[in-house]
C-alpha cells in the first residue's frame, strides 16, 4: 500500500519547482496575442453592443424594482457554513447547513424553515464536531419537507432525520438487498464499480439503503454525478461515461426501465465537457463551450436536439467559459462568469438573446439562491421563489 | 505616459503562476500555454483587477479556470506513456516506477479532480478555499478530492499488486 497523498505531495511539489519561463518573452507574447484578439472582437463586439441595448432595458426594470422582501433577521451565534449548503422541499420548507463555533471547535447545525425562509430554526446535529479551520465534513441531502440525509465525505456514516433536525439516527449506509424503485421521498446514489457497471444505492424514506433492482446497463464507467438526479418532473437521470464515450439515461418509471437519451454536439466525447442540465425534465439542456459554443434543447429526451446559441458572441478559444441554470418554467439562463453578461431563452424562444448584466441565481431545490456580494460566491446570500423577490438568507 | 503596472505585474507573479501551471499540467509546454493564456485574459481585465488590488489572486482564478474550460485543447495533446520495466534484477528503480504511476494517473485524473488535489496539495488551501476559487460547493471539492485520491490509491496499488513483476518475487 502506497502513501498516496505523501508521494503526490512530493509529485507536485517537483513539477512546480520547473524554472518559471522568461517573463520578457512571456509578455512580448502576452500583447501580440491580444492585438490579435483585439481586431476580431472589435468588429463582434459592436453587433453584441446593440443587441444588448435592447434585452438589458426589458429585464433589468422589474429585477432592480423589486425590493427584498424581508428585512435581515437578527443574526445569532450559529452562522450559515459557507459557501452555502441550502435545498428548499419546496417553497416552502427548506434547510441549511450551519455552525457555532467556540475557539478552534465547531458544532454542526440543520437549520430549517417552514415559511419560505422567513424564520429558520437551528437544531445541533449530534457527534458532528469539526476543527474551525476544516469545515463540515457531510453534504445536505434533502428528501421531503422534513427529511433530511447527511452523508459524511468519506462515506462512512449518514446522519437521518425525519422530523426537520428536532432527532436524529445513524442508520448504517450499506445497503440491504434490493428495491425495484427510486419511491418518492427517497434517493439514489451512483456508485461506479471499476471493471463493472454501475450500481445505484437506494436511500428510502426512512433510513434504511438498499441497491436498486435495474440500474441502467451500462460498460464500467465512472459516474459523473454522485446522485441520481431527480429533475422536477419525476424523471430521474444517471449522466456518466468512460474513456470513449459519455452516456445520459433516463428514467421516467422511478427506476424501473431505462433509455440512453443521445447527446448533441461533442457532449457524448469523452470528458463531456459541462454537464447536461436536467432540472426541468421534460426540457434538457446542453451548453458546449468548445470547439464552438452551442447551446442544445431537447424537448423529447434527446431525439431531436436545436441549437439556440448561435447569437451568442464567438469564443474560439473555449476559454471565457459559459454557466447555465434552468429555471422553473424551463427558460434556460446562459452567462458569461468573466462578464456577467446573461443571455435567456424561454421554452418558446428559438435563440438565446441577451437580457443584460443581472445577477445569476441558481437552483437550490425549490428555490433559487445567489449571492449578493461583489461576486456570486460572496454573501450576503439571498433565496427566492420567482427570480424577482429576494430575501436574505439570515439565520 | 505608457502604463508598465501589467508588465510589471508578470515579471513579479511569473514564478507562482508558473508553479501553479506546471503542477496542473505536468508539462513545461503546456503550462508556459497556460500561464500565456491567462495572461492574455488578465490583461484584458487589467485596469478593473489592478484597481481591486488583488491582481494575483485574479490570475490564479483565471488560470484554474482556463485550465478547466480548455480540456479539449489538452486532449490532443500526446498522452503519457508507461515506462517500460524489462530487465530483470533487484527493484533499485522502485521509486522510479512508482513516480512514473502516479504521474501517469494524475494525468488521467478529469481536470476538475486534478485541479482539486493541486490547491489542497501544493498550497495546503482549504476546501472552502478552493470551493471558493472553483467556484463549486465545498461539498462537491470533498468528492473531488475523495475521488481523485480514490483513483490514484486505486492505480498505484493495483500497478504494484498486478502490473509490477517485482511486486511477486
Amino acid at each position: 500500500m502506497h502513501d498516496v497523498e505523501r508521494l503526490l505531495r512530493d509529485e507536485l511539489g517537483r513539477r512546480s519547482a520547473l524554472p518559471a519561463p522568461s517573463a520578457a518573452a512571456v509578455v512580448t507574447a502576452v500583447h501580440g496575442l491580444r492585438r490579435r484578439r483585439r481586431i476580431t472582437t472589435a468588429a463582434l463586439c459592436a453587433v453584441a453592443v446593440l443587441a444588448t441595448l435592447a434585452g438589458t432595458v426589458s429585464v433589468l426594470r422589474p429585477t432592480a424594482s423589486a425590493p427584498p422582501a424581508f428585512p435581515p433577521p437578527v443574526v445569532g451565534p450559529v452562522s450559515l457554513t459557507l459557501p452555502p449548503d441550502v435545498r428548499f422541499a419546496d417553497a416552502d420548507h427548506g434547510f441549511a447547513l450551519a455552525r457555532s463555533c467556540l475557539a478552534d471547535s465547531c458544532q454542526l447545525y440543520l437549520a430549517a424553515t417552514t415559511d419560505g425562509g422567513a424564520s429558520w430554526q437551528r437544531h445541533p446535529v449530534p457527534g458532528e464536531t469539526f476543527p474551525a479551520e476544516q469545515g463540515g465534513q457531510v453534504g445536505l441531502l434533502v428528501l421531503s419537507a422534513t427529511t433530511v440525509a447527511l452523508d459524511a465525505f468519506d462515506g462512512t456514516r449518514r446522519k437521518f432525520t425525519t422530523d426537520g433536525g428536532r432527532t436524529w439516527t445513524s442508520p448504517p449506509m450499506e445497503p440491504q438487498g434490493t428495491v425495484a424503485e427510486i419511491p418518492d421521498g427517497g434517493s439514489g446514489e451512483i456508485r461506479s464499480n471499476p471493471g463493472q457497471p454501475i450500481d445505484i444505492v437506494v436511500l428510502r424514506p426512512d433510513g434504511t439503503s438498499a441497491l436498486l433492482a435495474t440500474p441502467p446497463v451500462t460498460r464500467p464507467l465512472t459516474s459523473m454525478a454522485t446522485h441520481v438526479q431527480r429533475a422536477d418532473d419525476g424523471s430521474d437521470w444517471v449522466y456518466g461515461g468512460d474513456d470513449t464515450r459519455t452516456w445520459l439515461w433516463v428514467s421516467r418509471d422511478r427506476g424501473r426501465t431505462w433509455r440512453e437519451v443521445p447527446l448533441p454536439g461533442d457532449a457524448a466525447a469523452p470528458g463531456g465537457g459541462q454537464g447536461p442540465h436536467l432540472e426541468h425534465g421534460r426540457i434538457v439542456y446542453v451548453v458546449e463551450t468548445s470547439p464552438k459554443r452551442r447551446v442544445w434543447r431537447s424537448f423529447d429526451d434527446g431525439a431531436h436536439w436545436a441549437d439556440l446559441g448561435k447569437d451568442l458572441p464567438p469564443d474560439p478559444d473555449g476559454e471565457a467559459g459559459l454557466g447555465a441554470v434552468v429555471a422553473f418554467d424551463g427558460t434556460l439562463f446562459v452567462y458569461e462568469p468573466a462578464t456577467g453578461a446573461v443571455y435567456r431563452a424561454m421554452p418558446t424562444e428559438q435563440r438565446l438573446g441577451r437580457v443584460g448584466d443581472v445577477p445569476i441565481w441558481h437552483r437550490a431545490g425549490s428555490r433559487y439562491l445567489r449571492g449578493a456580494g461583489p461576486k456570486a460566491s460572496d454573501g450576503p446570500f439571498e433565496h427566492s421563489a420567482d427570480g424577482l423577490t429576494w430575501t436574505e438568507l439570515s439565520l | 505616459m505608457p502604463d508598465h503596472s501589467f508588465d510589471d505585474f508578470v515579471h513579479a507573479a511569473l514564478p507562482a503562476l508558473s508553479r501553479y501551471a506546471y503542477a496542473l499540467t505536468g508539462e513545461r509546454a503546456a503550462g508556459e500555454d497556460l500561464i500565456q493564456d491567462t495572461l492574455v485574459k488578465v490583461a484584458g481585465a487589467w485596469r478593473r483587477v489592478h484597481r481591486d488590488g488583488s491582481p494575483l489572486a485574479y490570475a490564479r482564478t483565471t488560470m484554474l479556470n482556463t485550465y478547466l474550460s480548455a480540456w479539449r485543447i489538452r486532449r490532443r495533446r500526446p498522452a503519457s506513456v508507461p515506462l517500460e520495466v524489462d530487465w530483470p534484477g533487484p527493484d533499485a528503480y522502485g521509486p522510479v516506477d512508482v513516480r512514473d504511476q502516479l504521474r501517469r494517473a494524475l494525468d488521467a485524473l478529469p481536470r476538475a479532480q486534478r485541479a482539486v488535489l493541486v490547491l489542497g496539495f501544493l498550497d495546503d488551501l482549504s476546501d472552502e478555499e478552493i470551493a471558493v476559487m472553483l467556484d463549486r460547493r465545498p461539498a462537491t471539492v470533498r468528492s473531488l478530492r475523495h475521488r481523485g485520491l480514490a483513483a490514484l490509491r486505486r492505480q498505484l496499488d493495483g500497478d504494484q499488486v498486478e502490473g509490477d513483476p517485482y511486486a511477486r518475487r
